[in-house]
């Protein structure tokens, strides 16, 4: 009998035993849900002062709203796009700079002027329409960096053009989410994920000190998924026709617009998934991909294998990868077709 | 002499006791916690199958309607404010409807008649899978 109850007492002592030193040895972490840049984000973070880095991440998520939103009249962006000219904060001329770039690198696929068009076309304010050509016409000559003219030394950036709108909604997420990576380092988080509405950005492991598992939407099934990708310290963005979309007459138009012609991008591909190190550049590329079209996307990646890795789905359902994720992407719906550098 | 020696390790003296009762304190301390950490908590997505088969996953932040169409029967879920909720469903029982909003790991929603389940995940309740989705 006694024996009987010693036996059960050790056993119980075992299995709580075992459930405590779990818990113990499980990091301090901290997860937070908000929303801003008109989406949802979440956070999570692993590491001493968790809450406090996540007060801290979204004050800075909140900052950046308020100077980027192209909604408010009194940010960096809303002054510009009223009055023309404005003094860029650090932040601002960064991403300027970077948009250059991106836009010099896709040929115009990238570009932080489509504005004026996103506003005929109605996806500014959910008021959906068709613009003719002859409208789209007119305005599309406002889609031009070099109207827009920034002076480094007094950090001025003036329009050149009545008209003429900057927004650089297209890769914002991607550059927060980067930020985010830097403050939580500066602030001795080691392991975080984000998802800024969909745009991930990571950093270490996660909890199962592994690589992180990013699925990546199916565009066929928005219950599935395309894949899983292993990455550490990367932004993994995807971009696709399917995220938002309105139909007029039986068509349907989505919303990533070409810069070159001003209408809804159709080059053979319905999802691009950029992974890079650097958010800024996985957000504009992925929507500058999707423009390009595969062949082209792959003729950029050769000459870049080194800054980003890709993900393609065509309207074929032929789903490629870039050869820097041989190792670390698999896929149980599609058959996994690599680019070769 | 010998037989009184044997039958000693048998007999409870009061030392068993006391140590009977911090053990059993200490388990039941363990057992709280252990629930109080894990088994209560707010999920982080919701796994829905269909005839056993899965059908998908979705994050709890993200509001989105769900609706599935099979050859038993129609439902539509909801997930809104971080709760899953049979928001419609034609089946004769009306059973899935009644249950109300859901949220905590482990909690379920059955529709038995079209053999729909939704079942609340924590974070890493489908670690195995993934972390996070990109989309
Ligand atoms: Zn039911």
């Amino acid at each position: 009998m006694k024996k009987a109850i010693l036996v059960m007492l050790i056993c119980l002592l075992v299995c709580t035993g075992c459930s405590l030193g779990k818990e113990t040895s499980e990091r301090e972490s901290a997860s937070r849900e908000l929303f801003a840049m008109d989406t949802i984000m979440t956070l999570t973070v692993y590491g001493e002062h968790a809450q406090e880095v996540l007060d801290l991440a979204e004050a800075e998520i909140e900052r950046l709203d308020q100077m980027l939103s192209t909604g408010n009249p009194e940010g960096e962006i809303g002054t510009l796009n009223r009055t023309g000219k404005v003094n860029l904060s650090d932040d601002a001329a960064y991403l300027f700079e970077e948009s250059l770039k991106l836009n010099d690198m896709s040929e115009n696929a990238f570009n932080p002027m489509i504005y004026p068009v996103m506003e005929a076309w109605g996806f500014t304010t959910d008021e959906y329409r068709v613009p003719s050509k002859e409208e789209i016409g007119q305005i599309l000559p406002l889609v031009d960096l070099s109207l827009a003219e920034y002076q480094e030394e007094t950090g001025v950036l003036q329009f050149r053009k009545e008209g003429v709108k900057i927004d650089f909604g297209g890769i914002a997420k991607g550059y927060t989410s980067g930020r985010l990576m830097e403050l939580f380092q500066e602030n001795g988080i080691e392991d975080a994920v984000v998802s800024l509405g969909g745009n991930v950005q990571v950093i270490g492991k996660n909890p199962k000190q592994e690589l992180w598992k990013v699925a990546i939407r199916d565009p066929q099934d928005p219950s599935g998924f395309l894949g899983i990708v292993r990455v550490t310290d990367q932004a993994v963005i995807t971009s696709g026709g399917y995220e938002r979309y309105f139909e007029e007459d039986g068509k349907r138009y989505h919303h990533i617009i070409d810069p070159n012609d001003g209408f809804p991008a159709d080059q053979g591909l319905i999802s691009v998934t950029v992974i890079s190190r650097d958010g800024t550049l996985a957000d504009g590329l992925s929507t500058a991909l999707y423009v390009m079209g595969l062949n082209r996307a792959e003729e950029l990646w050769k000459q870049h294998p080194d800054l980003f890795d890709a993900v393609f789905v065509t309207d074929s359902n032929e789903l490629y990868i870039t050869e820097g994720l041989k190792e670390c992407f698999t896929s149980d719906t599609y058959t996994v077709k690599i680019i070769p550098e | 002499m010998k037989k009184r020696k044997e039958a000693d390790p048998f007999r409870i003296n009061r030392y068993d006791i006391i140590l009977t009762a911090a053990l059993a304190a200490a388990a039941v301390i363990c057992v709280i916690l252990f629930a109080g950490f894990h088994d209560t908590s707010e999920g982080a997505f919701v796994r829905i199958t269909v005839d056993a088969e899965e059908y998908g996953i979705y994050e709890l932040s993200q509001p989105v309607q769900i609706r599935i169409e099979t050859d038993r029967g129609n439902n539509l879920i909801q997930i809104r404010d971080h709760q899953v909720t049979m928001l419609e469903a034609d089946c004769p029982d009306g059973y899935c409807i009644r249950k109300g909003p859901i949220s905590r790991i482990g909690d379920t929603i059955v529709c038995l008649p079209h053999r729909v389940v939704a079942e609340i995940l924590s974070a890493d309740g489908h670690a195995d899978e993934f972390d996070v989705i990109a989309q």
